[in-house]
């Protein structure tokens, strides 16, 4: 059942008074220059729209970056730069034009969310549940802001493995709460249950608002909300200034094996309405103002990781086990376009001109035809080829009994390593220019155009 | 002394040929996967009627003793695939060796397209496993039992039609009803006392349940994979 709950008190919430009047004065400054490729999805309403018109035919790879572990991170871009984090803990900003490293700044612990440029500041967010801001020319921190620690969704008889008493985090969890940008403020998810506001200048706690569970969804700004989802199963959206709760929404609940239930997509925010994937297997579309549910499209058990893309009237995103890349009427959620693909989509799909780009967890980044769904081009990492341990099948669907034999002790554990062994793409493609830029588990970020 | 040597030649196919033994016994041995070695144990015997029978262990995927189907024996060649065990929509895992000496085989493993070099080497006699065999049910429980469960928020309704064969096993009808209509093959169909077993190895879905004769109903749990619920099934109504 789903119901929208929009008289709750706010008492959750706290606000450090004098961080919130500075807050206003720096209002500004995110809208600058570049501001639509500077954040996860472009920018602060996470429309994954980009401006330019991005490449309809595979002409080469401009160039490759590579690091020491995995990218999760999806890039973002600002005055020639691109920055993204590694899971081998550094934040990396790399020339856009050739692939050459500018800094790396090493935080405590991997970093697979994006960060968020704005002012002159990188903001990411890390493993060692700090939320860094560092000098966007030099690479040296400004200030650093501590949580109360990350930590991985987990449950007891999670997904049904064994033994079922014993609490097991999820490694399906793979990213990290991007931070958003937005009237002075950085706003984030954490493991340990908050969404923090922080003031963007000075690194200080301007409120935080407590959920029940893992906040690794990434919030999205609009009209002074903040839009973010929790493992708890539900949707919130809170006042920007005061982190009041001004509705909240109940997705999914599934208390046997904790399989579908928790806001794992992040939203989109478009003409008032809230956008947003879950992992009980639906797509909602939300009134922004109210909370409550215009539609929502059932994947029919498979998660909706994939963060939508809202471009031209059109919501567009993937699906996991079932790998469907769909596109929906944004008005009234009908089908547009149903395609099948290959493998487990967690990418979410990034629109330039009427092309879009999306990952694929085989080692494929896809580019697709808006209107038709058709796939244009694509390209697979050298990892995806190789197919060592046959991790995919000759048509490059997940092999899967030779994968997950046993779902005893580190088994499932191993069998997702496996799979992420193939070059997996969980970033979602940044588009600047004629150039699409995206990380692999293969340790790579690729430009391509 | 060259027509001597032509002479061999010739018949040196022929004598490789005869070196051929019947493969009978435990073969080890690896497929060549890349990145990867994948180990295996294959055991042939013939049955008391002179058939072909045998079964195979592949330790890192969790398969011991799985029977070899569509098992063919030549002279100097062996092939077999394993049914649903590693199957994939593209069809089943397949095995294909030749005998190279008495004591050694090579040939290939295909497995969801993927094709892969196969050596492998007699170590002993062979220990092939019989799988369990489907039993009779008693006449009571000739019937259709119908129950439902819930998984993800949603409920399912469960359809068994348990059938005796003259002399032989019983088989089973299991159809399982969501949004769809799911069929579900069953390989096995047991009948312990008062414990009843339905197995479907493809789809890995498992019923098991003890009949309660004086409520006439089974009452057990279904295994969907990993996951376990209970459910207990009631004698449906005949049609009037």
């Amino acid at each position: 059942m789903k119901r929208a709950a929009p008289h709750i008190p706010p008492g959750a919430a706290s606000l450090t008074t004098a961080a919130a009047t500075g807050i206003a004065l720096l209002a500004l400054i995110a809208c600058g220059e570049g501001a639509a490729q500077s954040m996860f999805r472009g920018d602060a309403s996470h429309t994954g729209v980009y401006r330019s018109e991005g490449p309809r035919e595979f002409h080469r790879v401009k160039w490759t970056f590579p690091t020491g572990d995995r990218i999760v991170s999806s890039p973002v871009y600002g005055d020639g730069v691109i920055y993204f984090g590694g899971d081998d803990g550094q934040v990396y900003a790399v020339d856009a034009a050739d692939g050459r490293q500018r800094w790396k700044y090493k935080t405590g612990g991997p970093v697979p969310s994006s960060p968020a440029v704005s002012g002159g500041v990188v903001y990411a967010a890390s493993y060692d549940g700090k939320l860094h801001a560092i000098d966007a020319k030099t690479g040296q921190s400004r200030w650093k802001f501590e949580t109360g620690g990350e930590r991985r969704f987990e449950a007891k008889n999670l997904h049904g493995m064994l033994p079922k008493n014993q609490t097991i985090a999820d490694a399906f969890d793979v990213f990290l709460s991007s931070p958003v940008v937005a009237a002075g403020a950085v706003y984030f998810g954490s493991g340990d249950g908050h969404l923090y506001a922080v003031d963007a200048a000075a690194g200080n706690l301007v409120w935080k608002y407590k959920t029940g569970d893992v906040v690794h969804s990434s919030p999205a700004f609009a009209d002074g909300v903040v839009y973010f989802g929790s493992w708890d199963s539900w949707f919130y959206a809170v006042d920007a200034k005061t982190g009041g709760l001004k509705w909240r929404f109940h997705g999914g609940e599934d208390p046997l094996i904790h399989n579908q239930v928790g806001f794992q997509s992040s939203p989109a925010v478009v003409d008032g309405v809230v956008y947003t994937g879950c992992r009980d297997s639906k797509l909602y579309a939300i009134d922004a103002a109210t909370g409550r549910e215009k539609w929502h499209f059932d994947a029919a058990g498979s998660w909706v990781i994939s963060s939508p893309a809202v471009a031209q009237g059109k919501v567009i995103f993937g699906t996991s086990d079932s790998s469907l890349y769909l596109v929906l009427d944004a008005e009234t959620g009908k089908e547009l376009v149903r395609q099948q693909g290959q493998a487990f989509v967690f990418s979410s799909p990034s629109v330039a001109g009427n092309t879009v780009y999306v990952g694929v967890l085989n080692g494929t980044l896809e580019a697709r035809d808006l209107a038709s769904g058709d796939v244009l081009w694509q390209f697979e990492t050298e990892a995806s080829k190789r197919n060592a341990g046959w991790v995919l099948t000759a048509d490059r669907r997940f092999n899967m009994p030779m994968l997950f034999p046993s779902n005893w002790r580190e088994a499932p554990l191993v069998g997702t390593a496996k799979q992420q062994s193939v070059g997996s793409i969980f970033s979602s493609p940044l588009v600047v220019g004629t150039t699409i830029y995206f990380g692999s588990t293969d340790g790579t970020l690729y430009a391509l155009e | 002394m060259r027509q001597t040597l032509l002479a061999l030649v010739a018949y040196l196919p022929l004598l490789a040929h005869g070196a051929a033994a019947p493969p009978e016994g435990r073969w080890e041995g690896q497929v060549e996967i890349p990145g990867t070695g994948l180990p295996l144990v294959v055991d042939l015997a013939r049955t008391s009627a002179g058939a072909w029978t045998g079964s195979i262990v592949i330790p890192g995927l969790g398969i011991k003793g799985a029977p070899l189907s569509n098992l063919v024996v030549t002279d100097d060649q062996v092939s077999f695939d394993l049914g649903s065990r590693l199957g994939t929509p593209l069809g089943a895992a397949q095995f294909k060796v030749q005998a190279v000496t008495a004591d050694r085989m090579t040939g290939e493993m295909r497995q969801a397209g993927n094709v892969a070099r196969l050596a492998l080497a007699k170590r002993g006699p062979a220990q092939v496993e019989v799988p369990p065999q489907s039993t009779p049910v008693a006449r009571g429980l000739e019937a259709q039992w119908e129950g439902e469960f819930e998984l993800g928020g949603y409920p399912r309704k469960v359809a068994i039609e348990l059938e005796n064969h003259a002399g032989a096993a019983a088989t089973a009808k299991l159809v399982i009803v969501g949004k769809r209509v799911n069929e579900i093959p069953v390989d096995l169909v047991i009948q312990q006392g008062t414990l009843v077993r339905v197995e479907s190895q493809a789809t890995q879905i498992v019923y098991e349940g003890r009949l309660r004769e004086d409520a006439d109903e089974i009452r057990g749990a279904i295994e969907l994979g990993a996951v376990e619920l209970p459910l207990t099934l009631r004698r449906a109504k005949k049609a009037s």
